[in-house]
């Protein structure tokens, strides 16, 4: 009888979810809400996207939950961060998924960092460097730039996918392309003057958005990647930094904020707590209106602190 | 009417997976082939098969390239001091153990894995430490309606904990009714494994596994393998194969609540009787809660409930022994995790299975662990155990009740690319 409440329970778990979504020609999973956003803008009704994780969940420890395994099982193309970011959770997920059509080497399998120029390659990556990665910086999701080259990059596998929608994809990539390009022109615009401004950050998250903004990057609260700041980091930073005019202390939402709020304070910075990915922060449900709230987040704090 | 209740749920689950499936989980139908590129496809399937194979590919690109198609490598190297406050007295503490008051090496295992081509994976774990094998199997990645199959020597899909290695244990020792039922080390066996995610929207995992008793390569269980009598070192009966079973699902509860709960069960020959029979049931359940909906960071609470029943088969008897754990792991932030794990195991009826061997009777243990984690790839823990347990068997004359302390302090590097962990 136990066994029975048992396996009635299992079986009401399984079942105790909402009804299945609209059929769609494709099935997008991003492990990014990134991906997933793009995916639905340029694929449109073609396509149903979800992302695996949220945006305001740390990818670097992602729990590789069975509930991502359905969700893979079923997809037709996977986007990923790559350069070894998801190596701790993605990997299992792939093998547990049962779906050749998104395994490495399929065309349902797009690593999006093949896409962009990857940042910090290191020479002869050590772990002593910390969480390295390999094939360069893997947070090139903060950078619109990089995220246009993501961009095309989905629209062109949507389209080989599902070559019946080609001309679909294409309108819609054109459509895009030219909102995101002129919304980029007018960022460029707004953000000029503050071109050379010194920033902090807490993770070396945000080498890719330094680079778009023409900031310059003078430390990190980690002593090295993946390693929590220390005291005596922190201090000999604190004091390399004085007098520098650091205008930023640039951080993502899942990192502890007491001591790069005190930092900031002493160092006479502000701190900036971006979403880094969509979803990060109300109002940010695409790439546009995650890159405008970064935007606008730094033009608030932009004057002389 | 007992015996059908099983097969009854059984088709119960499989028909209603069935009619309840997403319509949104489409059947994968290919689009029609061409005529005339049906007719290629088949003038170059006679062509293939009339030539010669082909010789193997030269390696392409040299070095860099050829290191990148090297399985990932890694080692993880344990090593634990133990102290004992009863030295001449303790509950034994498993596979990987910290036996004695001293310094252990607890384990230096290799891992390599790969992918070998579209169709299969290759993983290898070896323990250098022992110089045994720990798993080496293949799996495969591209067999259709949700299927899975394994092959070689791996650990059974049974609980939760048996399918985790060492430097995945929140804790310095493996539960009490796991080395009990299960193995010292690993209930793990050379065999095969078919596994069935069921067409739902929600997971819903079948899994079945079959492991030759008699196989050279060995059966490493507490519970089955066939008795010294009988044991021809053949499989020469389906009587010597050992069965597992799994069923287990998972929801969601939220953005930050998770729960997977498994039922399990094996079937094989006792080693303790000629011709009797074993049986275990496992139930399982983990609760876990992480708020990443509030973006913070590391911090997790997460609820491990594990029970084990046994029943063996002896002349004109049965005997059933039970066990079980509760673990509560709290990850306080990136660099701390505390665990308390409660647990005990007993007889419940019958005379001793093994005359030979007294078995420790009804033992309990209470475990703290404080686990301090510089980086992902490296771990400082201390721990503590009170622990209860009769000084010899039920059958024994003059067993008494003793009670003693343990404090494990253990070490934890891993170098090297390591696969990824289920949840």
């Amino acid at each position: 009888m136990r066994v029975h409440t048992f396996l009635a329970l299992l079986l009401g778990l399984s079942l105790a979810g909402g009804p299945a979504g609209v059929q769609a020609t494709l099935r997008v999973v991003g492990t990014l809400p990134d991906f997933a956003s793009l995916a639905r803008e340029l694929g449109g009704e073609r396509v149903e996207a979800e992302a695996l994780i949220q945006g305001t969940e740390d990818p670097h420890f992602v729990d590789a939950k069975p509930s991502h395994v359905v969700r893979l099982h079923r997809a037709d193309l996977l986007v990923c961060i790559g350069l070894g970011l998801e190596a701790g959770w993605l990997p299992v997920l792939l093998t547990q998924s049962r779906n050749p059509r998104i395994q490495p080497g399929a065309a349902g399998y797009l690593d999006a960092s093949s896409l962009v120029t990857p940042l910090e390659v290191p020479v002869k990556p050590d772990r002593a460097m910390g969480d390295v990665h390999g094939g360069g910086n893997p947070h090139y999701y903060t950078s619109p730039v990089e995220l246009l080259a993501v961009a095309r990059g989905i629209s062109s596998r949507l389209a080989e996918l599902d070559p019946a929608g080609r001309d679909h994809y294409a309108r819609r990539w054109r459509d895009f392309e030219a909102r995101y390009r002129a919304q980029l022109d007018l960022w460029a615009q707004q953000l000029l003057p503050l071109r050379g401004t010194k920033i902090v950050e807490y993770h070396k998250s945000w080498v890719y958005l330094v680079q778009w903004l023409g900031f310059v990057s003078v430390g990190a609260l980690e002593p090295v990647p993946g390693v929590p700041p220390s005291p005596g980091h922190v201090a000999r930073l604190l004091q390399q930094v004085q007098g520098q005019g650091i205008r930023f202390l640039f951080q993502e939402i899942y990192h502890q904020d007491n001591l790069s709020r005190v930092f900031a304070s002493k160092s006479g910075a502000r701190q900036l707590v971006l979403p880094s990915m969509v979803g990060a922060a109300p109002g940010t449900d695409t790439v546009l209106e995650k890159f405008g709230r970064i935007v606008q987040l730094i033009q608030g704090n932009g004057g002389t602190p | 009417m007992e015996r059908r209740i099983p097969s009854q749920i059984g088709v119960s689950l499989l028909v209603s997976a069935f009619v309840l499936a997403s319509p949104g989980a489409r059947a994968e139908v290919p689009p029609a082939l061409d005529p005339e590129l049906a007719a290629a496809f088949a003038a170059d399937q006679a062509a293939r098969e009339a030539a010669p194979p082909a010789l193997p590919s030269p390696p392409v690109g040299g070095g860099a390239g050829m290191r990148q198609m090297n399985p990932d490598l890694s080692f993880i190297l344990d090593t634990t001091a133990a102290w004992y406050s009863d030295p001449a007295w303790h509950l034994r503490q498993g596979g990987h153990a910290a036996d004695e008051t001293g310094v252990t090496l607890q384990g230096v295992e290799l891992a390599a894995s790969a992918s070998v081509d579209p169709y299969f994976r290759f993983d290898l774990y070896f323990q250098l430490g022992h110089l045994h094998l720990e798993e080496a199997v293949l799996t495969t990645l591209a067999l259709p309606a949700g299927l899975q199959a394994r092959a070689g020597f791996f650990n059974a899909a049974f609980g939760r904990e048996n399918p985790q290695h060492l430097h995945s244990w929140n804790l310095v020792n493996p539960s009490l009714a796991h080395g009990r039922f299960l193995a010292e080390e690993h209930f793990a066996g050379a065999g095969g494994e078919l596994s069935w995610l069921l067409p739902l929207p929600w997971y819903l995992l079948a899994t079945v596994d079959v492991f030759d008793s008699s196989s050279r390569a060995g059966l490493r269980s507490s519970t089955f393998g066939a008795s010294e009598s009988t044991s021809s070192g053949l499989l020469d009966g389906p009587e010597k194969l050992v069965t597992v079973g799994r069923l287990e699902s998972f929801g969601e509860l939220g953005p930050d609540w998770s729960l997977a709960l498994g039922l399990s069960g094996a079937w094989g020959l006792s080693p303790h009787v000629p011709d009797n029979r074993a049986t275990l049931y496992g139930a399982d359940c983990y609760l876990k809660w992480r708020p990443i909906g509030e973006g913070r960071g590391a911090l997790f609470v997460a609820l491990t409930v594990e029970a084990v029943l046994r029943d063996t088969q002896v002349p004109g008897d049965s005997v059933r022994d039970a066990g079980g754990y509760a673990q509560l792991d709290v990850q306080l932030s990136q660099r701390w995790l505390v665990t308390l794990r409660g647990e005990t195991v007993g007889w419940l009826s019958g005379p001793t299975p093994d005359p030979r061997r007294a078995p420790a009777d009804d033992q309990r243990r209470a475990s703290l662990g404080l686990t301090f984690l510089p980086t992902h790839f490296s771990k400082l823990r201390l721990q503590g155990d009170l622990q209860t347990g009769p000084t010899g068997g039920s059958g024994e004359a003059g067993a008494e009740e003793r009670t003693g302390v343990a404090v494990f302090l253990q070490t934890e590097i891993s170098a090297g690319e390591h696969g990824a962990h289920r949840f």
